[in-house]
């Protein structure tokens, strides 16, 4: 039997301002629903959506952050950021509400290139 | 080789539609097979069937229909991000109670399931607008 597919989500825009990140997350969801392996990769404005203690009750949003802590729960646990954005940023791994595990450019375009499909948000 | 396509722009704000669509025509010209298109966030705006477009502009989500007819292609709006938007074919319209579907017939309302089956089922997954 041939192995499942291994799919990679690339989020790579902030939690807020447009609904993108929130409709890459339904799409992990799902994905996770066929049981398939599923990598989700933060980049760039993408690294955003991992900053902890979110509180979007002032721009009337749902906590994109808190949805975020359920991807476990959905069995999504192979989290990855990318940390140069990270860098370029000002933020750092204990900035993070979940343990995504900080790649370089490097291990992005391995990510890259040892998915059988990406998804781009 | 078989693609299945991701929408994510509008089709009036975003030229992801139309670079999907030129992409399109010219995988099929190329003999290639599209197995779906799948249209999502605010790419579901493709199927606006009450979009009107001045004359002298392109109209993507007519162009969209137009080759799906001419192809058969399996052009599929997300239905989360459907409703959202305003976008109810006939069924969708009833059970909401509203006044009437704003989907194209060319166009079919199905869930983020149908993304991950067109990524499984073709060699290339290829996004447009993100």
């Amino acid at each position: 039997m041939t192995p499942p597919p291994r799919l990679l989500f690339l989020a790579r825009r902030p939690p807020y301002g447009t609904g993108l990140a929130r409709e890459a997350l339904d799409a992990v969801l799902a994905a996770s629903a066929f049981e398939l392996p599923v990598t989700v990769i933060f980049d760039g404005d993408g690294v955003w959506q991992l900053v902890r203690d979110q509180d979007p009750t002032g721009i009337e949003e749902k906590c994109h952050g808190a949805q975020l802590e359920a991807l476990p729960l959905f069995d999504v646990e192979d989290l990855r950021v990318h940390a140069p954005s990270l860098a370029a940023r000002g933020l750092t791994a204990a900035d993070l509400l979940l343990d995504a595990t900080p790649i370089d450019d490097a291990g992005l375009r391995e990510a890259i290139a040892q998915a059988d499909r990406i998804l781009s948000f | 080789m078989r693609f299945a396509l991701l929408v994510h722009g509008a089709p009036a704000s975003h030229a992801a539609s139309r670079t999907a669509l030129r992409f399109a025509r010219a995988a099929l010209a190329g003999g290639h097979e599209i197995v779906r298109v799948f249209f999502h966030a605010d790419g579901v705006l493709n199927g606006a069937s009450h979009a009107v477009y001045p004359q002298d502009e392109d109209d993507p989500g007519g162009a969209w229909a137009a080759l799906g007819r001419e192809h058969g292609l399996d052009l599929v709006v997300c239905v989360a991000s459907a409703l959202r938007r305003g976008i109810l074919d006939a069924g969708e319209a009833e059970r909401y109670e509203r006044g009437g579907a704003t989907l194209r017939p060319e166009f079919t309302i199905s869930g983020l399931g149908q993304l991950v089956d067109a990524a499984l089922g073709a060699d290339r997954l290829v996004t447009f607008g993100a």
